[in-house]
């Protein structure tokens, strides 16, 4: 028996990839982050899905460097969210650029959440991958968000008017 | 997959075991810390002189040690970053939501400051009634002994949920109508529970038999000032004086009537949502009061 195949998208303002794991909902827009949903388990309880949010976006001069951009984007969600800590930063190539891995978790309301991000820089464009799931979830799914950051191939630069 | 060893873009199984105990730790739910009026009064000196000087009895030692505990600052008196998020959120905060629970002679605080990224949340003991609690029980209560605070810095969308927490639910079966009562037999039963009821009503009769005790909403800078009546199986009730309608009364001379319009679950978890999104909104961007369902308004007494 095959497993199901990965598939992937594209968003087309970026030209930004990002592959699909089995079963999961990809939502695109131009003019909006590539969102992937992970399908709710037969039985499970509502709660937090597991997802994978790409970004892609202008970034200002002042942060135009890898080092500013991440020292910019944990202190911004330093800032917003509850609770929150670094677990890990590693230094590592995002689509054959320099990048970043960032491991984070924090709280919101009721859920304890694990947030991991993969971003480069290339061109003045920020390319973001964010994976969330609830802590619990983190070691099952921690592979399947590897593996999808390692296929993300970066945007090449970004449409006038497009926000990702 | 393989990792590849030093191939941080590949993590090995130990290093992810190893991480998802890091983030189990740091994102674990810990109890709030405690904090006595004295230790928030210091916190509040520490912002001003961050080395206060030692009192020559050595009285400050145990709020510092709370302070301490609490993360706030440390055992020197140099706030922390949680002590400063904490002073921040409160000194500018958009919108204040303070609840006071009254039962026999004991009066118990939550109190809540609203900022645009966070919100501080001090509240005393809950004064939910439990299940086996009599009306004696709760007529009964006494001052707290020792008024200290738990302290929680929060998302803003948190501070209705914690709330409705404080104040405790339960099911209850409330008569689906209003009543009207003379208030000042109501504000005695409060606090007695051998006080008659004002009339042989089997609604008011079956009101009277539970345990009561009064709550004080007030909302600011929204001016909402709400008066509640929380009678554990027969439900939460919104009072309103006589001349107001379904305005909510502050009923300072304990004179006249009062009307009881029953406030189910639903309606009162809307309520706080309302009050709270109303205290942080803008003049003219307000929700409207009342909801669509049969929910009380929270007009309450304004403030001019």
């Amino acid at each position: 028996m095959t497993a199901p195949a990965w598939t992937s998208v594209t968003h087309p303002a970026s030209g930004a990839r990002v592959p699909v794991p089995p079963g999961w909902q990809p939502e695109l827009d131009a003019g909006a982050p590539v969102v992937l949903v992970s399908p709710p388990a037969p039985g499970q309880a509502p709660g937090f899905r597991p997802n994978i949010v790409v970004t892609i976006e202008q970034i200002p001069p002042e942060v135009a460097g890898l080092a500013a951009y991440t020292a910019s984007s944990i202190t911004g969600m330093q800032r917003m969210l509850t609770g929150f800590h670094v677990i890990a930063i590693d230094d590592i190539t995002v689509g054959g650029h320099e990048g970043c891995r960032v491991l984070c978790g924090h709280r919101d309301g009721t859920y304890a959440l694990a947030t991991e991000h993969w971003w480069t820089v290339a061109g003045g464009v920020a390319t973001t991958l964010t994976a969330s799931c609830q802590v619990e979830d983190y070691l099952d799914l921690a592979e399947v968000f590897e593996q999808a950051a390692a296929g993300m191939i970066p945007a090449r630069g970004l449409d006038r008017g497009s926000a990702g | 997959m393989n990792a590849q060893p030093g191939d941080p873009s590949r993590l090995s199984g130990t290093q992810r075991r190893d991480r998802f105990q890091a983030l189990r730790e740091a994102t674990a739910q810990r109890e709030p810390p405690v904090i006595t009026e004295a230790g928030l009064r210091l916190i509040r000196d520490l912002a001003a002189t961050p080395q206060p000087a030692e009192p020559a009895d050595g009285q400050l030692h145990p709020e510092l040690e709370q302070l301490a505990q609490a993360g706030l600052a440390d055992a020197s008196g140099n706030m922390h970053a949680g002590g400063k998020a904490f002073l921040d959120t409160v000194r500018w905060s958009n919108a204040h939501l303070e609840i006071e629970v009254a039962a026999g002679q004991s009066v118990r605080a939550w109190k809540s400051w609203l900022g645009q990224e966070h919100a501080v949340v001090l509240a005393q003991s809950s004064p939910a009634i439990a299940p086996g609690n009599t009306p004696h029980d709760v007529a009964g209560r006494q001052p707290l002994t020792l008024s200290h605070y738990t302290l929680q810095l929060v998302t803003p969308g948190w501070v209705p949920v914690d709330a409705l927490h404080w104040l405790g639910s339960r099911p209850q079966t409330p008569p689906g109508h209003p009543c009207q009562l003379p208030l000042s037999p109501l504000l005695r039963r409060v606090t007695d529970p051998a006080v008659p009821p004002p009339r042989d009503d089997p609604d008011i009769t079956r009101l009277w038999d539970q345990p009561l005790q009064m709550w004080a909403v007030t909302a600011e800078p929204a001016g909402d000032h709400l008066l509640l009546l929380d009678s554990a199986a027969t439900g939460v009730w919104m009072l309103a004086t006589g001349s107001e309608g379904t305005r909510g009364a502050r009923p300072t001379d304990g004179t006249g009537t009062v009307t009881l319009t029953p406030l189910p679950a639903r309606a009162l978890w809307r309520l706080l949502l309302v009050l709270t999104v109303r205290a942080v909104s803008p003049p003219g961007a307000r929700p409207a009061d009342a909801s669509s369902d049969t929910s009380p308004s929270p007009g309450g007494s304004r403030s001019p």
